[in-house]
């Protein structure tokens, strides 16, 4: 433990003597864009997906635009109500294939039931490429689940990249400091990494001159990313040397229940955005299995997503949405209460929710349940879109991308902006 | 520009663009191609969505090219003009075709020129990567496949350059995975493990006994139930009955251990293991298992027949107390037991396929889910099986039975368990484990990094600046050169936190060394201060010290560590109980710290002469071997220059010396020169011109064992004979008789016939009850099996779609409906008369990857089967056209939804093509099986016919498989099956055998598509018109054999397109 020396030597001599210099709340030396206003003001996207769609009756208000009636879902959100905005009559283009289109609730890649199916970048992916090294971590992508590490986030090529399913190994990684020989050891393997491409790059670049022209542009794409992992890693080694973020927070329980583990991620996502450690979050939320612990549900959550119409099942599934939304109420508290310079870390985090499917019991892939909060838009209203012919969902995308500060006019099949959302 | 003076005139005739130099076609033809092509593929028209008027005479202009090639194709095949216009004489085609065919052949040409070769220079995939490195290390289990992104596919192919691209995360990939295979290749301590002999009996294995608490085993002695095992109920029968249970338990000793359900309760999924046995060391051990097949009768085992399986129950109410206080339930009367013999639920096993004979059991055995093998368990007749299998430390082997139902013995309060049960069951004996099988040592893997001798004996450069500690001497540490926590006070160093304060030192002899560390303490808490003596960050041997000492009596402390490699080591000490109480009144017990006061390094006396073998400069050799392994191809000593910078960088700073290699190691993996196909030196920079010795080595390598040359073809390569054509053959010979050739068969067909997606559906499970992983396996062992016969015996490419044997075991047999095909191991026998199997075409692994899980697609599988086995490409849909969705409630059928979709005749015209095969695949379900009928989900309900009530039409399920539960199940059976269908051409079939017939009139068909996908297999890259006359010479040379298999696959190798860059 770091402690005052009461016998020999000051506080200062201590601190520089054991290497600890004090955390800055913001890497103003990683950011390539430093000085200028905007660049300054960090913003972030926490990006929630429930796998087994939520009841449209008690989610989409019966009227549009502002002033609508909350819906027993939306009141759980009611003292945020002017910072949310909630969507109806949106989905992906072409996704189709019920619950194969959990993958592509980010991605908006058509057709992920498909034998010939490839998934394509996810929302946080894209972002990351632009802004993720701006933090110690690019993205986070964060599952609850029975088990396993299904996730939202998808690289370019179309990989999954697993998410993490426990709050205590990710509070670790993020927040407790190793040894300095650990610390050297990791520095030393990221500069052999560097050294060694430094080799492979020189030989590529030499083999350049003597190819053929075919030949020279596969190559040519090996070189480029091989600067391009140097480059990673660079930035890699300098956050390895920074001090992590200290907080006061407990390291958290890897729970077994729902709500417990819903609760425990929500509450790690709130301090990584706090510590500013990243500014990407998804996090997928895999109710299949999950029955104990939930007031008012007895069955097993797939099988009350499929309840045929039976008012007792609803009436279970209901209880398990509520209990959902109130776990989202408290992220939101828990941003709103947080103040960064003179904004909440609401007004700087778009927070999304939503579902891949729009009906669970049919495994319908359109009318998606989704709300925006905070992030800076204009909220307080009920978007409401075409039943029949949905929206592009995608258009969403392209907004808080934009909002985010990265640039960007495509996102999927999507070329243009939210219609009906302004930025603040 | 020769051929196109008059070629240009005859493309006038397809297009309404005036070109010059008419007059040297006779202006009949001229106007007859005016007449018979633009009449509907003008700029108006656009039939087909085909407008010949944007054609233009520049071929090098790949879409352009590629139209124009769709011209040649269609006029060629005889497709267009339409049947239904005024078509051209053969001899005004033939004159078209061949001029169009020369131009094509000539931009083709200048392309390929262009372009610097018909093929480019592509990166390995990950299964070639794998393989690689497998053998390169030989690490012969390596897995690191999966660390690496998928590859993507072009032609049907993960080999072709265009879809094996490199991003930043592939290469980082690339990195990690270097370094993963590369760390598994050096053992970590340098004796030898000793190689032992583990044999127990099954009885004793911890999931044995615990399979006993589950109610899914038997203790046994002989044949008859072993002494001891004994039940109570568990929970309260009386107040929550659906709780309570019987819980059965066993601790005693038993010769044998009889399994009676295939699933052993659901916290148990990995069968029955042999627990007992840890391996600490990987290697590769050799197991034995002895197993046989019974039934189980309440108490005893007899005879493996199949028959009734029966529950018992010969308890009721009421429960009671007994004087111990557990609950009993009262034994029934005789009256009642009486009645049904206390039978209360059985059911039949599949008598009605295999009758009420003696059967054989399958065990599987599998390692981390992935099948070892199956073995069989026969009637009363105790087996003994034998297999090897690469484990690493702490790994487990599990056993499932394969022929055993979901769910064995009664478990409720009312009966004992499988004392009361009677059903089926396999027997274990004993298990037996040797190892690890030690060839050599150090094992081959680290040998191919550090020859001879072990990799921490290598002496390193001395690092600069640092004290020196030579033979005989001893060395005082400076403790102002100290890193780490803590800082000088005065002549001490004081630690005030935890962590390891460290210094390095160059030790110029092997051998044990001392340290000696004076120290004290600064007392606060309830222990002395606590500190570690370190080494290169690990903890030296006893070196654990309470330094309970204050600063008036400092004490001495030490340890030894030994120095295999000579060179600078990291030495220090760790303090790991630092305190500090603030609120302790007494300044005096406030803080515990640690001070050091004296610090030195004793080394050995020099060693005798000539006992250290290893000199520094070697390490330059053993990068140079391996990179001319991994390079493919001779490597000069300068150009390892770059690489031995690293490891000198990191010896320099101190890195052990096995370290500092494999970050040498790491970098030739990540060179382009090893991830790249078709670096190797030789390679023409431009042109259609033959490739080098050392390039053919690697495409024929790759080709044959999707991994690197041998020694023997490196060698060949070296004096530039492997491109003689005899020498070349031999050498394709010998791979494919090699079992590394399995690689190819298995990741040919993987991709060429698209087994690779066997796993991408599960059959619904209530459609396709008796789908278990048995079957699956079986059905990817058939084809692979089937392919590899094709290519030892050199079988005609007819066998594709027909052939008059089958390769099957017993449980495909059983889904085609075969009887007296008994055991796991798959059989050559007749075809049945009237069967209607034979080929890749009608076998299950082909059947179930065109199906999803649940229907089939006349469409997909018509697919299938014309790019697959005829080499006919699909063309893509006209957009804004849905999909056709099978359905499979019954109301519609797929021939109805198709016939639809085909009334739009943007649809029809590659429908009337694609369709007719998967009509005739119609027979067959998701996962194989014959099919009058379709299956419809749910139970048979009553329906009216006329004024009477009936069953509707189904079909009765019997599995006695090991994933499911229901062990009969009765099904719906919906619209017969319609398998006749018209080619696109107008012949017409019946049925399967009648498609079969018809695809057998064209053999050079199925010829010309196994040569052109083996091609692209070989070579990376698709097949362009050039290509064509070079594919006909394989077909007509290999018309002797009626298209042998492996004759096309030798006439592949030794064609100009293997040899071309």
């Amino acid at each position: 433990m770091l402690h005052r020396s009461a016998s020999v030597l000051s506080r200062r001599t201590f601190l520089r003597a054991a290497g600890v210099s004090l955390a800055l709340p913001f890497l103003h030396a990683m950011n390539p864009q430093a000085g200028t206003a905007t660049a300054t003001i960090p913003r972030r996207i926490i990006a929630i997906c429930t796998n087994l769609g939520v009841l449209e009756r008690y989610f989409v208000p019966a009227e549009a635009g502002r002033g609508y009636a909350l819906t027993p879902y939306l009141d759980t959100l009611k003292e945020f109500r002017e910072q949310f905005t909630v969507f109806s009559g949106t989905s992906h283009p072409d996704v189709t294939g019920g619950h194969s289109a959990e993958a592509t609730f980010l991605t908006a890649a058509p057709h992920p039931g498909s034998a010939s199916f490839r998934n394509s970048i996810s929302l946080d992916q894209f972002a990351a490429e632009r802004i993720g090294h701006l933090t110690r971590v690019s993205a986070l992508p964060l599952v609850v689940a029975k088990n396993g590490n299904q996730s939202l986030s998808f690289t370019s090529s179309g990989v999954m990249l697993p998410a993490e399913n426990s709050p205590a190994q990710v509070f670790k990684a993020l927040f407790i400091a190793g040894d300095a020989a650990a610390m050297e050891r990791q520095v030393e393997d990221l500069r052999t990494g560097r050294s060694i491409l430094d080799v492979v790059g020189q030989r590529a670049a030499a083999l350049q001159q003597q190819l053929g022209s075919a030949d020279r542009q596969r190559v040519d794409q090996y070189f480029t990313s091989v600067r391009e992992v140097e480059r990673r890693l660079v930035i890699a080694e300098e956050w390895e040397r920074k001090p992590k973020p200290t907080v006061t927070a407990p390291v958290p329980r890897d729970e077994e229940y729902l709500l417990e583990k819903l609760a425990a991620m929500y509450d790690l996502a709130h301090l990584a955005i706090a510590t500013d450690s990243t500014r990407l979050i998804t996090l997928m939320v895999r109710l299949d299995g999950f029955s104990e612990h939930i007031p008012g549900v007895g069955s097993e959550s797939h099988n009350l997503s499929h309840h045929v119409g039976r008012e007792d099942k609803i009436g279970q599934l209901k209880n398990l949405e509520l209990a959902q939304f109130r776990q989202l109420a408290g992220l939101l508290k828990k941003l709103n209460a947080a103040k960064e310079g003179d904004a909440t870390l609401l007004d700087r985090t778009q927070v999304l929710y939503g579902s891949n499917l729009g009906n669970g019991n049919n495994h319908d892939n359109h009318n998606l349940p989704v709300i925006l909060a905070g992030g800076g838009f204009k909220h307080g209203q009920h978007l409401a879109f075409d039943k029949t012919n949905n929206y592009p969902l995608p258009n969403l995308y392209i907004s808080m991308l934009q909002r985010l500060g990265v640039e960007c006019s495509a996102f999927s099949s999507s070329r243009g902006t939210m219609r009906g959302l302004e930025m603040t | 520009m020769r051929g196109t003076v008059w070629l240009l005139p005859v493309m006038t005739l397809c297009m309404s663009v005036p070109v010059l130099r008419a007059g040297e076609v006779p202006a009949a033809t001229r106007a007859l191609f005016k007449q018979r092509c633009t009449e509907c593929h003008d700029a108006e028209t656009k039939k087909g969505n085909f407008d010949l008027a944007v054609l233009t005479a520049d071929f090098a202009r790949p879409d352009n090219a590629a139209r124009w090639l769709q011209v040649y194709d269609r006029v060629a095949a005889g497709e267009m003009p339409p049947k239904k216009k005024a078509r051209p004489t053969d001899a005004e085609r033939s004159v078209f075709l061949a001029a169009l065919g020369k131009e094509l052949t000539a931009a083709d040409g200048s392309a390929i020129i262009a372009g610097g070769g018909r093929t480019t220079v592509r990166r390995m995939n990950r299964v070639e990567y794998e393989h690689v490195l497998r053998d390169l290390l030989a690490l012969p289990l390596l897995r690191v496949k999966e660390l690496l992104p998928e590859d993507g596919q072009q032609f049907g192919f993960d080999k072709v350059a265009g879809a094996l691209d490199i991003s930043h995360i592939q290469m980082t990939k690339y990195l990690q995975a270097a370094d993963v295979a590369l760390r598994q290749a050096i053992v970590p301590g340098a004796n030898r493990p000793e190689t032992k002999v583990w044999r127990e009996p099954a009885m004793r294995q911890d999931s044995a006994r615990g399979s006993v608490a589950h109610k899914c085993g038997v203790p046994l002695n002989g044949r008859d139930l072993a002494p001891g095992l004994k039940s109570q109920i568990a929970g309260n029968p009386v107040e929550d009955y659906g709780n309570s249970y019987r819980a059965p338990w066993f601790d005693g000793e038993a010769e044998s251990f009889v399994v009676l359900s295939g699933v052993i309760g659901a916290h148990q999924p990995e069968g029955i293991q042999i627990d007992r046995f840890r391996p600490t060391v990987p290697g590769w051990y050799r197991v034995r298992f002895s197993t046989w097949g019974l039934r189980w009768e309440r108490t005893h085992a007899v005879a493996a027949v199949r028959g009734m399986v029966r529950h018992y129950e010969p308890f009721g109410l009421p429960f009671f107390k007994d004087s111990d206080g557990r609950w009993q339930s009262t034994p029934l009367s005789a009256e009642k037991l009486a009645r049904k013999g206390g039978v209360t639920g059985e059911w039949q096993e599949n008598v009605e396929f295999y009758g009420t004979g003696e059967t054989t059991h399958i065990v599987r055995a599998s390692l981390n889910g992935v099948p070892l093998g199956y073995f069989n368990a026969p009637s009363l007749k105790p087996t003994t099986h034998e297999f090897k299998v690469w484990l690493n430390p702490g790994e487990r082997i599990s056993f499932h039975v394969m022929t055993l139902p979901g769910n064995g013995a009664p478990g409720g309060g009312f009966s004992q368990g499988v004392l009361d049960y009677d059903g089926p069951g396999v027997a274990y004996d004993w298990f037996e484990v040797e190892g690890p099988l030690i060839a050599q040592w150090p094992p081959e893997s680290q040998r191919r990094l550090f020859g001879e001798i072990s990799a921490n004996s290598y002496p390193r450069p001395p690092l600069a600046g640092a004290p020196t500690v030579d033979a005989g001497t001893t060395v005082t540490l400076p403790l102002t050169a100290f890193t780490g926590p803590g800082q000088m006070v005065g002549d001490e160093r004081f630690l005030n936190t935890n962590g390891t304060a460290s210094m390095v030192v160059n030790c110029t002899v092997p051998g044990d060394h001392e340290l000696e560390v004076t120290a004290f303490e600064t007392h606060a808490g309830d222990e002395p201060a606590k500190m570690y003596l370190m080494e290169g960050g690990n903890e030296m041997p006893h070196a654990r010290f309470s330094v309970d000492a204050l600063r008036a009596s400092p004490k001495k402390f030490r340890a030894r560590f030994n120095v295999a490699s000579v060179g600078p080591v990291t030495v220090g000490v760790q303090f790991v109980n630092d305190f500090f109480d603030e609120k302790q009144t007494d300044p005096a017990q406030r803080d515990r710290n640690l001070f050091l006061s004296r610090f030195t390094v004793t080394a050995p006396p020099s060693p005798p002469v000539g006992t250290q073998s290893a000199k520094s400069a070697d390490y330059r050799t053993l990068l140079q071997a391996f990179a001319t392994r991994a390079f493919r191809r001779p490597v000069a000593s300068a150009e390892i220059a770059p690489y031995a910078v690293i490891v000198d960088l990191r010896l320099g700073r101190g890195a052990r010396f096995d370290e500092a290699m494999i970050a040498g190691y790491r970098a030739i993996l990540c060179a382009p020169d090893f991830l790249f196909i078709g670096l190797e030196a030789g390679v023409p920079k431009a042109g259609n011109a033959r490739m080098g010795d050392h390039a053919l080595a690697s495409r024929l390598s790759f080709f044959l064992w999707n991994s690197a040359p041998d020694a023997e073809l490196l060698a060949l390569a070296d004096k530039n004979a492997l491109s003689q054509p005899a020498t070349l053959r031999a050498q394709a010979e010998r791979m494919l008789n090699d079992v590394r050739a399995e690689r190819f068969i298995e990741h040919f067909l993987d991709e060429w016939l698209e087994l690779k997606k066997i796993d991408f559906t599960t059959p619904d499970p209530n459609l396709y009850p008796e789908f278990d992983p048995w079957l699956r396996d079986s059905m990817l062992a058939e084809s692979q099996g089937y392919f590899r016969t094709l290519l030892s015996r050199n079988l005609s490419v007819t066998r594709l779609v027909a052939a008059d044997t089958l390769l099957i075991n017993q449980r495909l047999a059983e889904l085609y409906g075969i009887h007296g095909v008994t055991g796991a191991e798959l059989r050559e026998i007749p075809l049945p008369p009237g069967s209607p199997r034979g080929g890749f075409l009608t076998q299950a692994a082909v059947l179930k990857v065109t199906a999803n899980g649940t229907a089939t697609s006349p469409v997909l599988r018509g697919v299938w089967v014309m790019e697959r086995l005829l080499g006919i490409p699909r063309q893509p849909p006209p957009p804004n056209i849905p999909a056709v969705e099978p359905d499979a409630t019954g109301a519609v059928t797929i021939r109805q939804m198709i016939e639809k979709h085909r009334a739009d005749s943007a649809c029809a015209s590659c429908h009337a093509k694609m369709d007719p095969p998967g009509l005739a695949l119609e027979s067959f379900d998701v996962i194989g099986g014959w099919r009058d009928r379709y299956r419809l989900e749910g139970a048979p309900r009553k329906i009216q016919k006329g004024t009477e009530s009936v069953d509707e039409p189904s079909l009765l399920i019997v599995s006695s498989t090991a994933v499911n539960y229901r062990s009969r199940t009765r099904m719906r059976l919906g619209s017969e099956v319609d398998a006749s269908g018209e080619l696109a051409d107008g012949r017409t079939f019946t049925d399967v055998n009648g498609l079969r017939a018809l695809l057998l009139q064209d053999e050079d068909a199925l010829a010309r598509n196994l040569v052109r996908q083996l091609l692209i297999y070989a070579t990376g890259t698709g097949i362009r018109f050039a290509d064509r006359a070079a594919i006909e010479e394989i077909i007509a040379r290999t018309k002797p054999t009626h298209h042998g298999v492996r004759d096309l696959l030798l006439g592949v190798v030794a064609s100009t397109l293997f040899h071309a860059k």
